[in-house]
């Protein structure tokens, strides 16, 4: 539902249609610059995030950044006559990446809700080991992440680096204005790449990997059949969609820079031969008859690890979120611990990132707007005199006003 | 030919980790462990049997097996020759996306061991390379306007004399921030030490903290073919291409040689960093690397 947006837009600005090179100039610098707020702004939120479904949310802001950037880099190449089929290899990427996201962000989002049905929370911090307990979730939901966290070989991949062609194509051209933004699109798609491989690697790694935290978590078991083939219908449609999306662009640009993409594509692919390669050497080199043992976790020799050592998700991106603090002004609650210092068991600490949008617009705005309606409450007084009397006001000054007009 | 210098720099790799480790044993006035220790490491590693931590799940299982195969389809993309082949395919972003990919991965095997310290590290690592990526972006986006070529080999090969001759400042600015990235993200000291043996001081190695047998040889080799490939493209970054073939590949791999003494003296007369200042160099890196654009841009 996200990109519908995106619809409406392209019906009013048609970026192959006739439009003068003024309006593609407008067009495409708001979207770059929105863009670029949105895509870098939305994963800085995501990655704090305790919730798992709000990290999701997040990440979905970032990736519509990502396709506003797309979007405004085509307007501008247009404008600037730079290429036809450069802008629409930057459309295509853009449009790919739509449909790429939409197949990825619903197979998480089912899988986020296979989480809440099965432990009763979606809080990070309280969840973990569920790998274990819910294997084809989780498996599922680790296929998704690594795509969504934009690395090669899943078609999250495709379309970010079909704009990174694009971007760095436009430097190739020299014109300055379109240098600029070309530079300005590769350093935020580099800095969302790195953060979102972040988000990610948090979401997988502290709802499904390590200890479970809570006892909900320790207690779950897996989502009924129905839950994760739904997931597994939408894996596949990802996965269809790496030759797909190498289609599709080659379609739309008329094979421009696609042996590029196909080369990603099918570099992906012998990634993923090398990986089966290396798992059967190891098999091969090792002695027969004891190829693994298990063992405890390494915990500097102390014997019995329990889940309250394991890193917690907020603690994992916590040297990140601190860096940005100063943009997401995260609340701390720090409860500090009373009694005997040698035994520190009271003490506690949270951390706690709101949405910056919901805190410094929405609510003040919305205030503000409350506080201006309660004055017009002074108007409803209960008396129905006091209502003709206004009617009657107000059809007398709609009569002046009628007359006077 | 081209095949046949991507086995010699497969094989090659562990040597230029010899290389480092020996300037640091002669500037330290010890005989040292040798420029082959690490061939003789990865084999004994390679016979024993695997050790998992008892919570692990199957992402432990693969984690080092699939970081590693990250990291040698990047090399045999990587124009070790001077260009054709693959490379002139190869867009520059994916080169950097594939190594994204392998730690992506190792930081997920890590996060699966599930303990304080494998937390410690996946953590830092993941902010190291957040703000090292921004360097390299910046770094490859001066590369492409430079030498007006978006595919691996060209953006490494299209480095002229007369480029260093019009477009010293940036040039060396550029080089100086892709050192920077090249030491983070090989965990190099100043910011991270490979030797250290406390785990509240790692990064990287915190992180294998768990690993064994088989799955550590693949870390090992993993983390000296990542090495050789980041010093072989600093070296391109500098040496004008004076043609493809075996000269290239000679000079190519005795600049790393080069590279990895310069390695081992920095590792020897300097101590790591605080933690803090490691993302503020880095962010200083992605500075000096932007003032290169603008200077190359403006002049």
């Amino acid at each position: 539902m996200i990109p519908l947006g995106f619809l409406g837009f392209l019906r009013f600005f048609p970026l192959n249609g006739a439009i003068t090179s003024l309006d593609l100039n407008v067009f495409g610098w708001t979207f770059l610059a929105l863009g670029a707020v949105a895509s870098a702004g939305g994963i800085l939120f995501a990655l704090p995030q305790a919730n798992l479904k709000r990290l999701l949310a997040f990440s979905s802001v970032e990736n519509m950044g990502v396709v506003a950037m797309g979007f405004g880099l085509s307007a501008l190449i247009k404008a600037m006559n730079a290429g036809d089929s450069l802008a629409s290899l930057c459309l295509a990427g853009a449009l790919v990446h739509i449909l790429n996201h939409a197949f990825l962000k619903g197979s998480l989002f089912l899988a986020a809700g296979s989480v809440l049905r099965q432990t009763g929370t979606l809080d990070q911090d309280r969840l973990g080991g569920l790998m274990k307990r819910m294997p084809f979730t989780g498996a599922l939901f680790a296929v998704n992440s690594f795509a969504l966290a934009g690395l090669p070989p899943m078609n999250g991949f495709l379309g970010e680096l079909a704009l990174y062609i694009g971007a760095f194509t436009v430097l190739k051209t020299g014109v300055p204005v379109l240098v600029a933004a070309g530079f300005l699109v590769v350093v935020v798609l580099s800095l969302t790449g790195a953060l979102a491989a972040a988000a990610y690697a948090k979401a997988l790694g502290s709802t499904f990997l390590g200890f479970p935290r809570s006892e909900n978590a320790a207690q779950a078991v897996e989502a009924p059949r129905r839950m994760w083939l739904s997931q597994l219908a939408l894996t596949i449609l990802s996965i269809a969609m790496v030759p797909g999306s190498v289609f599709f662009i080659h379609i739309q640009t008329g094979g421009y820079k696609s042996q590029m993409l196909v080369a990603g594509a099918a570099l992906g692919a012998v990634f993923i031969v090398f990986t089966v390669f290396l798992l059967m050497l190891r098999r091969f080199v090792c002695p027969r008859g004891k190829e693994k043992r298990t063992s405890l976790v390494w915990d500097c020799g102390y014997d019995e690890p329990t889940p309250r050592m394991a890193y917690t998700a907020t603690a994992f991106t916590q040297p990140l979120a601190d860096f940005f603090r100063p943009l997401l002004r995260s609340r701390r609650h720090l409860i500090a611990f009373k009694g005997d210092p040698a035994k520190p068991t009271d003490a506690a600490i949270a951390a706690e990132t709101d949405d910056i949008a919901i805190r410094a617009l929405w609510r003040p705005l919305f205030t503000k707007f409350a506080r201006l309606f309660q004055r017009a409450h002074l108007l409803q007084n209960g008396s129905l005199h006091f209502y003709i009397l206004i009617i009657h006001i107000a059809v007398l000054v709609l009569l002046v006003f009628a007359l006077v007009s | 030919m081209n095949i046949l210098s991507i086995i010699l720099a497969a094989v090659l790799s562990p040597f230029f980790i010899g290389v480092v480790n020996q300037t640091k044993a002669f500037f330290a006035g010890r005989k040292g462990p040798g420029f082959f220790r690490l061939y003789f490491t990865i084999g004994k590693l390679l016979r024993k049997s695997r050790m998992l931590p008892e919570n692990s799940t199957w992402i432990f299982d693969i984690a080092q097996s699939a970081s590693l195969a990250s990291v040698a389809v990047a090399v045999i993309i990587f124009p070790w020759t001077g260009g054709g082949g693959v490379s002139s395919f190869v867009p520059v972003a994916f080169f950097f996306y594939l190594l994204a990919a392998g730690r992506f991965l190792t930081v997920l095997g890590a996060l699966d061991a599930g303990n304080a310290f494998e937390g410690m590290g996946s953590s830092r690592e993941v902010q190291f390379s957040a703000f090292a990526e921004i360097v390299v972006f910046i770094v490859l986006g001066f590369l492409v306007f430079l030498s007006a070529d978006t595919s691996l080999s060209g953006v490494l090969s299209g480095i002229r004399v007369e480029d260093w001759k019009d477009n010293v400042i940036p040039l060396v600015l550029v080089f100086l921030a892709f050192v920077a990235v090249f030491l983070s993200e090989n965990c190099r000291v100043p910011f991270d030490d490979p030797e250290t043996h406390l785990e509240l001081t790692m990064i990287h190695e915190a992180m294998l903290l768990d690993v064994g047998g088989p799955d550590l040889a693949f870390a090992l080799y993993g983390a000296a073919l990542k090495f050789e490939l980041l010093a072989a493209f600093l070296v391109m970054m500098v040496m004008p291409c004076f043609g493809s073939g075996w000269v290239h590949a000679a000079a190519l791999f005795a600049g790393v040689g080069l590279i990895s003494v310069a390695v081992g003296v920095i590792e020897s007369v300097m101590a790591r960093m605080r933690f803090l200042k490691s993302p503020q160099s880095l962010m200083g890196a992605a500075l000096i690397a932007a003032l290169a654009v603008l200077v190359f841009i403006c002049f």
